[in-house]
């Protein structure tokens, strides 16, 4: 009976975990998209990727993942993925994803704590990695992007308008990806 | 300073010494192994090391099936796909790769495309790609920098594009590494100088980043000492045997402890400047890590003052930032002595860049896989501004 109820209470948890990282990465496309049309440095770095270039950022084995599309002069968020991107973030597991997800390492310490492969050049996936950060500045409190990057992105005057435009965007947005 | 999750692995089986060599089939025995496909170069050749590896194999049960001694002095996906094409067409079962970081690259390259089976060796760039174990790899490095004998990236020039492209995996690890000094004595004191200084970033590297960990930080530290010991006496006289393997040992070991905690901002800078302006590499690292180690000590002060143990200061003061001052001095004062005793350069205008190619330089840079291990957060202006230091 024990064994039992701890082999359903782990597995419980276990979905909780996949529910939240599906939510987290949702939110991170939402944010994505908003940030892309609001923020300059956002757009400046967007603006070398060619036309369609696909990153997707997912969880393995077979967890959740979002692939961003570059369309115009902004991107598109796919909550279900994309095939064949042209650079995948893929954390090697889901408590390795939420330790980011939810603010508790930024991307540079989980590198270097090796919790995610990269499928891609490298060049391209570097860029990526200062986008998220980027993007995860005006997703997370400041105090949480003071802790977990080496130099937070400054939002600069424009930050508040647009952090209030991603959390409103947020609920709309979440329900809208979830099914594209 | 020890991280709260770390990983270490390093699969390879280390002969080092005076005649390591000759204990090379024994243990390409162990393998299994019985008709290998040799990696290596003109100036390897030239210089008769292949002629001591094949020396070593008389009278063995191992025969090399075909010699590759065409490698790029920048390893590149077509010299990859002839290699493999080559391993096939003998029938070999194994590499030996003789010689630079060059040839070791080129041999992990083309091992990746022999065992993965693939067509285009591009669709495995990235972290954690491939997927198949790989053929047995045996490396005999002739320089004592690189440290690819126990690493497990490979860099390989995409011809087309000009662009270097980086593999990572943990299935690159070679399955054996030879230090043997007689391999290295030949090479000249500017190379010498170079590929140390390369080995010293490593290192140094190695010991202050994001991924620095407790047991790679044991490789490091014991590398910078072998470096501070013997990379004067290996570049003064280099038929010094005992320098030259110690030297062929720093470069293993800073290896070890670059490849599971990762270089910084002083590789990203090298590789672009190797990349735009075909400085050698090790040249580059030499020039650049006194400024890259400065641009850290905001962040890094600590780690890089404990390296001043392993470079014998003595009596260095208690504050962090003053004795990694005093360290960066000392890496600045080993290059200035191998300036003198082999012509190394020490800036980049007298590497030959051009004041004009150092932007450019910076922007490359900055997209370079190292700078996410780099302590300090690097913008291009950050970039820049280095290189315009070391200029």
């Amino acid at each position: 009976m024990g064994d039992k109820f701890h082999r359903w209470r782990a597995l419980g948890v276990y979905q909780l975990k996949m529910w939240i990282a599906r939510l987290a990465l949702l939110a991170v496309g939402v944010a994505f998209e908003v940030a892309a049309r609001l923020n300059r440095a956002l757009r400046d770095e967007i603006s070398v990727w060619a036309e369609g270039f696909v990153f997707s950022l997912g969880v393995l084995p077979h967890g959740p993942s979002i692939a961003i599309k570059k369309t115009g002069r902004g991107v598109r968020c796919f909550g279900k993925g994309l095939p064949n991107p042209n650079v995948a973030i893929l954390f090697k597991n889901i408590d390795g994803a939420l330790l980011v997800f939810l603010g508790r390492i930024g991307t540079p310490v989980a590198a270097a704590q090796r919790r995610f492969i990269v499928h891609g050049p490298i060049a391209e996936s570097s860029q990526v990695a200062r986008t998220l950060a980027i993007v995860q500045s005006f997703l997370f409190p400041r105090i949480v992007v003071d802790k977990t990057y080496r130099r937070p992105p400054r939002l600069g005057a424009s930050g508040l308008p647009i952090k209030a435009a991603i959390y409103l965007a947020l609920v709309p947005g979440l329900i809208l990806r979830a099914v594209r | 300073m020890r991280p709260e999750y770390y990983s270490f692995y390093c699969p390879v089986k280390i002969l080092s010494g005076k005649k390591a060599l000759a204990g090379l089939p024994y243990e390409m025995g162990l393998l299994g192994v019985k008709k290998a496909l040799v990696v290596t170069d003109p100036g390897v050749v030239g210089a008769s090391l292949l002629q001591k590896l094949q020396d070593a194999l008389i009278g063995e049960n191992l025969a090399i099936g075909v010699v590759y001694d065409r490698t790029p002095v920048d390893s590149s996906n077509k010299a990859c796909n002839e290699i493999a094409k080559l391993f096939h067409e003998n029938g070999c079962d194994c590499l030996i790769a003789l010689g630079g970081g060059s040839c070791i690259d080129s041999a992990k390259g083309a091992n990746i495309v022999i065992s993965e089976g693939a067509a285009d060796l591009l669709q495995f760039q990235g972290m954690d790609r491939l997927t198949k174990p790989q053929r047995p790899l045996v490396v005999i490095p002739t320089t004592a920098g690189t440290g690819s004998e126990v690493t497990l990236v490979s860099v390989i020039k995409d011809v087309d594009r000009n662009v270097k492209m980086p593999f990572v995996s943990d299935k690159l690890y070679p399955a054996i590494a030879v230090l043997d000094p007689v391999m290295t004595l030949t090479m000249p004191p500017k190379v010498t100088a170079a590929t140390g200084m390369d080995a010293l970033t490593h290192a140094c590297e190695a010991y202050i980043d994001l991924q620095k960990n407790p047991v790679s930080d044991a490789f490091a530290l014991a590398a910078v000492k072998l470096i501070f010991e013997n990379l004067v006496a290996a570049t003064q006289n280099g038929k010094d045997e005992d320098a030259r393997l110690a030297m062929a040992n720093a470069a293993l070991l800073a290896g070890i402890g670059f490849s599971n905690s990762m270089t910084g901002v002083v590789h990203a800078l090298a590789h672009a400047v190797g990349a735009i302006c075909e400085i050698p590499h090790g040249v580059a690292n030499a020039i650049l890590l006194p400024w890259g180690l400065d641009y850290n000590l905001g962040k890094a002060a600590r780690p890089i003052a404990e390296l001043a143990g392993p470079l014998g200061l003595k009596n260095p003061p208690d504050n962090d930032v003053q004795r990694a001052r005093l360290v960066i001095q000392a890496i600045r004062d080993l290059a200035g002595r191998l300036h003198e005793l082999s012509g190394m350069a020490i800036t980049l205008s007298e590497a030959g860049v051009a004041e004009s190619q150092l932007e450019r330089i910076a922007r490359v840079a900055i997209d370079d896989g190292a700078c996410i291990y780099n302590p300090e957060e690097i913008a291009f202006e950050d970039a820049w501004d280095i290189l315009k230091k070391a200029y």
